[in-house]
């Protein structure tokens, strides 16, 4: 009998929950029952997964009774889709890789679960390279090149659109679902040409955020996966970058502010912030990943405005009223 | 001794979402000039300010932070000197969905400047969902051309926790702009 690796005990806390989309066709209440257990279970190694009747569209999987009179029209319609596919069957007498007897118990289904929806995909040459997610990848390289591809994972699609230094979302999708991802093996991509884009694809992916955006929001949920950049280096931001609130939280506005007004390095923002130096690490990194780091105080504008002894009173009673303590940090 | 800079002030042009946005971080109901709309609408916008809105917010102490809207029209502008007065920040929001945003808030933005040289000043750019061939950077780079290096963000005015973000910059960037 096969049946996949064991698989590591403990999940570490710190890794970003990811989620998942399976769909279920063709099952009794049986293996459905047990198939939402199985779901749930997973949890445990931060996977979240919600399971959803087989509709025809893109998912992470699709699991499905082959017992079933209609199962084989939702089979047809998956591999045509490329949706990876658990079965379950009668026929099937041992456990495999994508396969599970009649019978199977919820301790079964979890660990096929675990292992396909973590399995790379058949991907053709646009595999990403090891430790730089797909999506980084296209990001930084020459804007000249293809300038628009579409990835896609499971039920996620991202427009990477190099020209406008930009990706494109569906509505519902988050930066920080993406980012959550971004390192997930199972993202494939392809060129595409404007004109495709906008026919079939531009309705379905209105939302835009730049580049700067999404570095900002990596930079917050997920460091690691951002160039390092030397624990000493020095540098100012070019611009205020671009910031949403629900992707950077208001404590990061001192630092970044505080950057852009003059040069700073990591330890000396962290101490006079009040922060904590890996946090003050990851903008820096983001800065540089987005292409708003001066390496020096080159020759940008900085407005010096005149400093009120009488305002000082007032104005830290107006930033504490929005969530901000300036008063502590901050002094150079 | 003078007076703490004790104002905020939210300035755009029509449907820029100026009265939104005072309402979205007010303490209590901004007192209002809106007016329905004369020629056409603009979307489900049916009124406009015709003078300006204004609204309190406390602080410590008991002490009032003054918050106005006012409208960013040419013809509205004898009332700018007045409520810049002791303002510590001008915020221009502008519509992505405006013909010429960058023209527009340049205009806003350097008058501002010549007003209320002691505040500081952001932009907020709305209605990005309506309209997001508009991006940040490019718009942003577009200001910093022609002179203006300051934060450019994206914001719903209807969300108070964008716009208390929106401040919250403003006032971050102040402070790191003064010590």
């Amino acid at each position: 009998m096969v049946r996949p690796p064991p698989r590591c005990c403990v999940t570490p806390m710190n890794t970003p929950t990811r989620s998942f989309r399976v769909a279920a066709a063709g099952l009794d209440m049986l293996h459905q029952t047990r198939l939402k257990l199985a779901c749930s279970m997973l949890l445990a190694e931060r996977m979240e997964v919600v399971l959803h009747p087989w509709s025809g569209d893109a998912c992470d999987l699709l699991v499905i009774g082959l017992d079933h009179p209609d199962a084989a029209r939702a089979l047809s319609e998956a591999n045509a889709v490329n949706v990876p596919i658990l079965s379950i069957a009668r026929r099937h007498a041992d456990a495999a890789p994508g396969r599970l007897p009649h019978g199977a118990t919820v301790r079964d289904i979890n660990e096929q679960l675990s292992s396909l929806l973590l399995a790379p995909p058949g991907m053709g040459n646009e595999r990403p390279a090891a430790g730089t997610p797909l999506l980084l990848q296209l990001a930084s390289a020459d804007p000249a090149a293809s300038a628009l591809h579409l990835l896609q994972r499971g039920g996620i699609t991202v427009l990477v659109d190099r020209a406008t230094r930009s990706i494109a979302l569906a509505p519902g999708t988050t930066l920080a679902e993406v980012v959550a991802q971004l390192d997930d093996v199972a993202w494939s991509a392809s060129p595409i040409d404007a004109a495709t884009f906008r026919h079939q694809y531009a309705y379905r992916l209105p939302q835009r955020h730049s580049f700067e955006a999404l570095y900002f929001c990596i930079a917050r949920h997920r460091p690691a996966l951002l160039p390092p950049v030397a624990e000493h280096a020095t540098l100012k931001l070019r611009h205020w970058p671009d910031l949403h609130a629900d992707d950077v939280p208001g404590t990061w506005l001192l630092p970044i502010a505080c950057l852009h007004a003059r040069p700073w390095q990591p330890a000396a923002l962290a101490a006079a912030c009040q922060m904590p130096r890996h946090t003050v690490q990851s903008l820096f990194c983001a800065a540089v990943a987005s292409g708003l780091a001066l390496t020096q105080d080159a020759a940008v504008p900085r407005t010096q405005r005149r400093k009120d002894a009488s305002d000082s009173r007032f104005f830290s009673w107006v930033a504490r009223r929005f969530g901000l303590n300036l008063f502590q940090g901050a002094q150079p | 001794m003078s007076l703490p800079a004790n104002k905020l002030v939210f300035v755009g042009s029509m449907g820029a979402g100026k009265t939104t946005a005072v309402r979205a971080i007010s303490d209590v109901e901004p007192v209002s000039t809106e007016m329905p709309m004369s020629g056409d609408a603009m979307g489900d916008k049916v009124e406009t300010t015709v003078a300006l809105d204004y609204s309190s917010i406390e602080l410590d102490d008991g002490e009032l932070l003054h918050v106005y809207g006012v409208p960013g029209q040419r013809y509205l502008d004898f009332m700018w000197p007045m409520v810049c007065e002791g303002a510590l920040g001008v915020i221009v929001l502008v519509s992505a969905g405006h013909p010429d945003p960058v023209a527009s808030t340049l205009e806003l933005l350097e008058e501002f400047s010549r007003i209320a040289p002691d505040a500081s000043l952001a932009v907020g750019v709305t209605r990005t969902d309506e309209h997001p061939a508009l991006l940040i950077p490019e718009f942003r780079n577009a200001l910093f051309d022609a002179g203006q290096r300051l934060p450019v963000m994206r914001v719903d005015a209807r969300s108070a926790t964008q716009v208390t973000f929106l401040v919250k910059s403003l006032l971050s960037y102040r402070y790191a702009e003064t010590n």
